[in-house]
């Protein structure tokens, strides 16, 4: 055996070595958390990821808690399988394309948009679009429609030119929905290279896929030299749900597009809302704002089935409000929930499937969530992060190095 | 003579330049650090500011040091000794061949009529490489905690504060990617260079039956290799949602295409050396 020693010994110091600093080493190298429930039903909690970073000495690492625990990101958490499974992808995120894949995987095959899915209980439509010979002088927008059956599985496919010869236009699917035998596309249009932008509506038969008209959804004023405007389409938070009403916010601001401060934008200078029905085909700005904009407050909205909710909310009050679609009526400040009700600050607010989504950080600087009931606005859930695992953190340490500041749902697809 | 003999006598061949190399890596590691502390400490002592007498420091020194600052600050001496191990067994994949016909004696004629498989000495060579590897960087694993007391030595208690040894690695470029942080990346890192040594050692057996010719083969041997590991990647797309394949599948296909590159390289390898290179 002597003889043998140096290959004993380098073999032993190589497992070893490796072994060793994967089995102990690596251990308990940052602290673990979980999204505990305080109050309410803890179900409600757990499609809940709050996101943030774990401040250390010399560097930051990014994580997410949740209520089974905490995971840390980052390059150097990562790993050739979680990169190639594309795990940091909000498409394989989002819980209705999770639900399409396993429906209909060979479907679903190549289509990666997700905003170009519709889906009601006989059709699975997806529509994406593409220019051809972008820049020369026959340049043309194509959409290219899948219809799937869901009963029978047959799917039909149709490819249509929306925009002839000569177009500057730049398509792209923001919605898709269907009205009986019709399917409506609404894109955005980039014109002139980006210079201008409007939405357009194109409604296609649905059993020979040949477009029947179109709708140029705009009106707002256009970019000028010192004015540049944004708009925001605000439409259900469920790409892919049945929808009838879309709103378009144009927001009209000052800016400088030369100088110093070239590109920086100033103060608002207007803000129109417009609402398209893809049913009644009826397009209009409205004669009064979804929404008054007042002091810092932040918004959150969204169409959920036959209402726009509008979250208005800062640090001490979140403020509900909704619009009927058919009826056009308003209940301004239907529910109002407190940062003493909570018994915490709110940072961040968000509504999805009918609810709305809050996090918040109680008075000592601990983070937390809540969640809400969208129809009533009453507290459905409370929970508070805590500190999991061997390694522990004082109190103030947990505060000063953990920052959650972001927040994503994981998986409510219902409602 | 048996496996173990022949993949200790290649341990035993190369015993001083692994030696010798460690042995660089330890003087330059510390070195740097002790240099590093005592220029820091010397700093604090004259009360002078940041940026007198250290220049070479990236980033400022916080109240109480740590170890993780002084790897920070120490970089670029343990990346010099790790690029020259890296180059010297990089070297040695061919060297481990070549040695044994361009020598004082062409000892492979006495290796290839051993009265054993040829292909003992095949995996010899290959378990004899991958020690060194590995050895190396369980050496620098080991070095750590003895860098750590060092520290602990060198600076007085009521000037430093801990480090984990993962943050430790993690904020040195070289050792991050030496030691991946995850146990499962550490096997794909190392399982793609093992892979990549496979190749290589086909391509020398192509070479040293073909000769000539052999040298052509090796290299369309080694870029055929090259375009089947990264054809999923390139051609199928990677956390790209509109490509055919589902990531899940572009995943197995890569592994499926590491494992052909991987079995058709020792298969293509040992016959060459069992049936191809005659003595």
């Amino acid at each position: 055996m002597r003889r043998y020693g140096i290959s004993i010994l380098i073999a032993v110091l190589a497992i070893s070595g490796i072994g060793g600093y994967y089995a102990f080493g690596s251990r308990n190298h940052l602290p673990e958390y979980r999204l505990e429930t305080v109050q309410g039903d803890p179900a409600e909690g757990e499609v809940i990821r709050l996101m943030g970073s774990q401040y250390g000495d010399m560097r930051s690492q990014p994580l997410s808690v949740t209520s089974s625990g905490s995971e840390y990101g980052g390059q150097k958490n990562r790993t050739y399988r979680s990169e190639m499974l594309g795990l940091g992808s909000w498409f394989y995120h989002d819980p209705d394309m999770r639900q399409l894949i396993d429906d209909h995987k060979s479907f679903m095959r190549g289509k990666g948009n997700e905003r170009g899915f519709y889906r009601d209980d006989e059709l699975v439509i997806y529509a994406e679009s593409d220019t051809k010979n972008l820049g020369e002088s026959d340049q043309s927008s194509v959409v290219r429609l899948s219809i799937l059956r869901e009963n029978t599985g047959k799917a039909t496919k149709f490819e249509r030119t929306v925009k002839e010869p000569p177009d500057d236009s730049q398509l792209s699917v923001h919605d898709v929905q269907r009205v009986g035998d019709e399917v409506h596309v609404l894109f955005s249009n980039y014109k002139g290279m980006g210079v201008s932008m409007e939405y357009v509506v194109c409604i296609f038969d649905i059993h020979t896929g040949e477009m029947l008209r179109e709708s140029i959804l705009g009106g707002w004023p256009m970019n000028e030299e010192n004015k540049d405007v944004h708009l925001e389409l605000v439409a259900s938070d469920r790409v892919a749900a049945p929808n009838d009403t879309v709103f378009i916010v144009a927001k009209e601001y000052r800016i400088d597009r030369t100088g110093e401060n070239a590109g920086v934008v100033g103060d608002k200078l207007s803000e129109k809302h417009y609402a398209y029905s893809y049913r009644t085909g009826e397009y209009a700005e409205l004669p009064e704002p979804l929404w008054q904009t007042a002091g810092e407050a932040q918004r959150a909205h969204s169409v959920q089935q036959e209402y726009l909710y509008d979250a208005e909310y800062g640090p001490q009050r979140v403020v509900l409000s909704r619009v009927d679609l058919q009826t056009k009526e308003r209940e301004n400040a239907y529910a109002t929930v407190t940062a003493g009700q909570l018994g915490a600050d709110i940072n961040i607010v968000q509504i999805h499937g009918g609810r709305v989504y809050l996090t918040t950080v109680d008075p000592i600087g601990i983070p937390g969530a809540a969640v809400l009931d969208l129809a009533t606005g009453e507290l459905l859930y409370k929970g508070r992060i805590v500190e999991t695992g061997e390694r522990k953190q004082t109190e103030q340490e947990m505060i000063e190095n953990l920052h959650l500041l972001n927040l994503s749902i994981a998986a409510r697809s219902e409602g | 003579m048996s496996y173990l003999k022949l993949v200790h006598m290649e341990v035993h061949r190369f015993r001083w330049v692994i030696a010798a190399l460690m042995g660089i890596t330890a003087i330059f590691q510390f070195g740097g650090l002790i240099a590093t502390l005592a220029s820091e400490l010397s700093r604090r002592e004259y009360r002078l500011p940041q940026d007198i007498g250290n220049s070479s420091i990236p980033a400022p020194a916080p109240d109480l040091l740590t170890f993780e600052w002084a790897m920070f600050n120490t970089q670029l001496w343990f990346i010099l000794p790790m690029l020259l191990s890296m180059a010297v067994l990089g070297l040695y994949v061919f060297i481990i061949w070549y040695r044994d016909w361009i020598g004082r004696s062409t000892f492979i004629y006495r290796l290839l009529m051993l009265p054993s498989a040829r292909r003992n000495l095949y995996f010899a060579k290959l378990t004899a490489f991958l020690l060194f590897v590995f050895g190396m960087v369980s050496f620098q694993l080991a070095l750590l905690p003895i860098e750590h007391l060092v520290f602990k030595l060198v600076v007085p208690a009521d000037l430093r504060a801990d480090s984990h040894i993962v943050d430790v690695i993690g904020i040195n470029q070289a050792l991050a990617e030496l030691i991946p942080r995850k146990f499962e990346q550490f096997l794909y890192s190392y399982g793609l260079g093992t892979i990549v040594v496979l190749a290589i050692f086909t391509a020398i057996l192509l070479e040293r039956s073909y000769r000539g010719i052999g040298i052509l083969y090796g290299l369309l041997y080694l870029g055929a290799c090259a375009l089947a590991v990264a054809f999923p990647i390139i051609f199928l797309g990677v956390e790209v949602p509109y490509t055919y394949f589902y990531p899940a599948e572009v995943y197995a296909i890569e592994l499926a295409m590491c494992a052909l590159v991987g079995g058709v390289s020792v298969w293509l390898g040992t016959r060459l050396l069992a049936r191809k290179i005659t003595v």
